[in-house]
């Protein structure tokens, strides 16, 4: 897994959603954490926007969303 | 001559309604009055449509009430009332969802089983208060605008915007923010599909709302629009945050009027993108818009002791704890969502103090729910309807002991709180509740 990759979509989540605690893991459920949609509409509009790729409504899932690295693995798949 | 009641409570939301149970479930209660300016009860959980109790379960794997007294029944009988649990895990924490229609009646039936005690005054506005013999005089209207005056010895103050405390000449407080906080508008979704709120659908639907709104197809307004299905069959909610104009001021009707309106535009915008986007909603009815803009922003009394964010987060223990903060601190002031503030030990909950349910001026004036004297950080968690209702009942049955024995029978905190705390726990033996 991209260690690179997960470090910036958990910027990406710190700054523009959710503000994430230092213990919280890559494999820990944001949903748990308090993701709501309304965050979840600014993260995929900041993901676009930060790492250049286009999420589409069948990439959603709570498998793909609800972890870092779940969101890492599927940036890396859309990416170029 | 005016009659003399013993507690008046003003304000007919959860936390009033618990406030008159509590207070004419104690003993020797010599007359109880609720007034409440509109025609329901249960406040923004009715008339705004906030569909979710928040507060009353402790953090655990297993929700546990976090307080006694009332609120056991009153959960028991709103879970069991209802086509389907409403029963929630959002995020950490637990909720209850409810139809806002079956909590109104539900507040409305413990009432009545105590209609010999409490005299509901609903339609009524309390004009003007001021000291007496007595304790306080009460200058009310009726729905027909004629004024009429009561006595009672004791007030509690559950209007959300410390609404007596001007009529008493002391001032109501708000506490510094560098925000306030968003208000929301929550409208009734009828006439989809039935099961077509899927976890899945919901993730859909954010996506589409995202990228339209990129796309310049909908409003920026729209980001965050949160859909929740209810316990009611073909009944759903979609609640969405408001950037209000420059001039907002919560406390303000024109202020809060224009949001409501912008609001509204909003929700039929909304709407009629649902119905031309997606099969499940082509025949969608017309909103269920909410009587009243939920507003998350209130004025406080100065009580005898301001409850801090500290406080709660730090899970510090009160001597003279009445009840038990359990939400955490969620403060909805930005646009990119809501933030949450864990209590360091969220399974044990919050204490709270009597002393922030009873004014610093006046010993035999109490408030509850939303003006109880909080910081803004703090209130960030109190506000809610399950600690609303905790707060309710405490401060009307500590309002019922100084009505009958008199203030000074009840100076100290530590006193006044433990017979609280027994005369909670005694009504749990009569639930004003229905049990089935």
């Amino acid at each position: 897994m991209d260690e690179e990759l997960i470090r910036k979509v958990r910027d990406i989540v710190h700054e523009s959603v959710l503000p994430l605690p230092d213990s919280f893991h890559s494999d820990d459920d944001l949903f748990h954490e308090g993701l709501e949609s309304m965050a979840l509409m600014q993260l995929i509009l900041a993901l676009e926007r930060e790492l250049h790729v286009t999420i589409s409504p069948e990439d959603l899932g709570r498998e793909n969303f609800s972890t870092l690295s779940g969101i890492a693995r599927l940036v890396s798949r859309k990416s170029p | 001559m005016s009659r003399t009641l013993d507690v008046a409570v003003i304000g007919g939301g959860v936390s009033g309604v618990a406030a008159a149970l509590a207070a004419s479930g104690s003993s020797e209660a010599r007359g109880v009055g609720l007034f409440e300016a509109s025609s329901s009860l249960g406040g923004m959980g009715v008339r705004a449509q906030v569909n979710t109790i928040c507060g009353l379960y402790l953090g655990d794997e297993q929700p546990r009430l976090a307080n006694g007294g009332l609120c056991i029944s009153f959960e028991k009988a709103l879970r069991a009332g209802q086509k389907s649990d409403g029963l929630a895990k959002m995020g950490r924490v637990w909720v209850l969802k409810h139809e806002p229609a079956a909590l109104g009646a539900l507040l409305r039936s413990g009432l009545a089983r105590r209609s010999r005690e409490i005299d509901l005054y609903l339609n009524h506005q309390v004009k003007a208060v001021e000291r007496c013999a007595d304790g306080f005089r009460i200058q009310y209207s009726n729905d027909a605008g004629q004024l009429h005056t009561l006595d009672a010895r004791a007030l509690v103050d559950c209007t959300a915007d410390a609404h007596l405390a001007p009529f008493l000449g002391v001032g109501r407080e708000r506490h510094q923010a560098d925000r306030l906080q968003r208000p929301a508008i929550i409208c009734g979704i009828r006439g989809m599909k039935s099961g077509a709120l899927t976890d899945r659908f919901l993730l859909t639907l954010a996506v589409d709302i995202a990228k339209s709104v990129r796309a310049g197809l909908l409003s920026p307004g729209l980001l965050g629009a949160t859909f929740r299905q209810s316990p009611q069959p073909g009944l759903a909610f979609v609640s969405l945050d408001l950037d209000p104009l420059e001039s907002w001021e919560p406390s303000d009707p024109v202020s809060v009027h224009k949001t409501l309106k912008e609001g509204e535009s909003l929700i039929k915008e909304l709407f009629g993108f649902l119905r031309d986007r997606y099969d499940a909603f082509a025949y969608l009815e017309e909103p269920l818009l909410p009587e009243v803009l939920g507003v998350r922003e209130s004025f406080q009394w100065r009580g005898q002791y301001r409850l801090s964010g500290g406080d709660l987060m730090s899970n510090t223990s009160f001597s003279d704890e009445i009840a038990k903060a359990s939400w955490p601190i969620e403060l909805r002031e930005k646009a990119t969502g809501p933030s949450f503030e864990y209590f360091q030990d969220p399974c044990s909950g919050a204490s709270i103090p009597v002393r922030s349910l009873r004014s610093a001026y006046f010993p035999s004036v109490f408030m509850a729910g939303r003006c109880l004297s909080a910081t803004h950080r703090a209130l960030g968690s109190v506000r809610v309807m399950g600690t609303g209702l905790a707060t309710g009942q405490a401060a009307g049955a500590a309002a019922a002991l100084v009505a009958r024995d008199g203030p000074t029978a009840w100076e100290s905190a530590d006193g006044l709180a433990e017979q609280v705390r027994y005369d909670l726990k005694s009504l749990e033996s009569m639930p004003p509740f229905p049990s089935s």
